[in-house]
């Protein structure tokens, strides 16, 4: 097992990093001076052909082609390692392949499920925060730092749907996962802003509660509102709120390493190049200065 | 209390819409006719219309003007195993289409699917026949301009082919009665 603090180094203050989606070479030599890391999402820069996926290799050669190269960072989308009949296998054989090619600084993926036996949700939803959930993930944690020799980090995500019947409160449950592990934590600033909208979730409390050590990433993003639901669709610039949070989140995290600033591939031509060059500045000067 | 497979599995048809047997299960049902569950299954529809939308343009763009296009993309979410990836998403919905009883419509989706698998080098012969104009029709998709009528007796007998120069050929044919 690699743990976070053998291969993280804690840094003064965060670095910078946004998405890379396989979005096109003009975005991305845009981009690359403005940020430290690239975090690249494996099932958006894969191609599936005949049931197997693949990297995109013109992706692939884009990514190497950085110079002076930038780190990068693997964050997933597709595990589901919260489906109750296994894991994605497909979504590892793409991260081997992002490995074969590069060395991510760490890979990372969602506190979540997306298929349940085989068939896509179509969605990602939470899981709940039970004994069993918790004895499942930790043991697919385990195989995780087994399998690569970069340190795993889980994020938290929204909760589109009431809580099930659970045996932690939310703070209880992370930390019980990253204590058992030693895996590292992704907060996510526009995720508790959702909760806090939808639910009514006490993102102070959480955070009072939650073991802020582990946390080495922080995401922050911009969404949209929808039939009085605040969204997880990362469509736009970040809200003076979600910064106002990261804030808090960056100053009370000893061991936060990087801020990303996410955006969907879907929300490029609303947000343009011009924009999203413009949101990584005011990020940095916000959070990071 | 039910395990943790009952409960995902009770989820999954809650959210495609299916049949399921919730007894025993209060938290499963109190999702039933929530704004909840009625959102996560939104968000699943908007994202499976988007990039049927953009994969299939112009299958989607007839559908709409036939005003069937969210019914179809919610029916196939609904009654199908739908892939993340839009490479297999995109094919297995035109495939569905191109049985459908609009015969346009299925000339549309035949057509579009065709071009799709010529593009991954999977194509087999495709003939295709229209009871009017192709190009015309093509056109009026891309343009939003008015459909060519149906034109009695006449038929267009398409080819598309990876042997063929261009790909496509395209016989006007007048059909005796």
């Amino acid at each position: 097992m690699v743990s976070v603090d053998s291969r993280i180094e804690p840094r003064s203050w965060p670095a910078l990093a946004t998405t890379y989606e396989g979005t096109g070479r003009e975005l991305l030599e845009r981009i690359a001076p403005l940020v430290d890391f690239l975090e690249v999402p494996p099932d958006s820069i894969a191609r599936s052909n005949g049931g197997r996926a693949n990297l995109r290799p013109e992706i692939l050669g884009e990514l190497a082609s950085v110079t002076p190269p930038l780190k990068l960072i693997a964050h997933g989308v597709g595990l589901s390692i919260g489906s109750f009949d296994g894991w994605n296998e497909q979504y590892l054989q793409l991260l081997d392949q992002l490995f074969n090619r590069f060395t991510p600084q760490w890979h990372s993926e969602h506190l979540a499920y997306t298929t349940v036996a085989g068939e896509s949700l179509g969605t990602m939803l939470a899981l709940p925060r039970t004994e069993e959930m918790l004895d499942l993930i930790c043991e697919r944690i385990y195989r995780l730092q087994k399998r690569y020799s970069v340190p795993f980090l889980i994020e938290h995500v929204i909760h589109l749907l009431p809580d099930a019947p659970a045996d932690y409160i939310p703070a209880e449950f992370l930390n019980a996962i990253t204590s058992r592990t030693g895996c590292g934590l992704i907060l996510d600033a526009y995720n508790l802003e959702c909760d806090r909208h939808n639910l009514g979730f006490d993102v102070g409390a959480f955070l009072n509660e939650l073991n802020l050590e582990p946390v080495r990433e922080l995401h922050v993003a911009g969404g949209t509102q929808h039939k009085g639901f605040q969204l997880d669709i990362h469509s736009q610039p970040t809200a003076g709120s979600t910064l106002a949070l990261a804030r808090d989140i960056v100053a009370r995290s000893p061991n936060l390493g990087v801020v990303t600033y996410e955006f969907l591939k879907e929300a490029i031509p609303a947000l343009g190049h011009d924009g999203i060059c413009a949101e990584l500045a005011r990020v940095r000067e916000a959070i990071l200065q | 209390m039910r395990t943790l497979e009952q409960q995902q599995r009770g989820v999954l048809a809650l959210i495609k819409e299916r049949p399921a047997n919730l007894d025993g299960d209060p938290w499963l049902k109190s999702l039933v006719s929530s704004r909840e569950i009625g959102m996560a299954r939104e968000i699943a529809l908007w994202w499976r219309r988007f990039q049927i939308e953009s994969q299939c343009r112009y299958t989607s763009r007839l559908m709409k003007r036939l005003g069937c296009f969210e019914f179809e993309v919610a029916n196939y979410f609904q009654s199908n195993p739908t892939s993340p990836y839009i490479e297999q998403l995109a094919p297995a919905f035109l495939k569905l289409m191109q049985d459908h009883t609009d015969s346009l419509l299925s000339c549309v989706a035949k057509f579009e699917l065709a071009c799709i698998e010529l593009r991954s080098g999977k194509l087999s012969d495709r003939h295709i026949v229209w009871d009017r104009d192709p190009n015309l029709t093509m056109s009026a998709l891309d343009e939003f301009t008015s459909l060519p009528v149906r034109e009695p007796r006449v038929q267009y007998l398409m080819e598309i082919s990876d042997a063929i120069p261009g790909y496509i050929a395209c016989v006007r044919e007048e059909r005796l009665e």
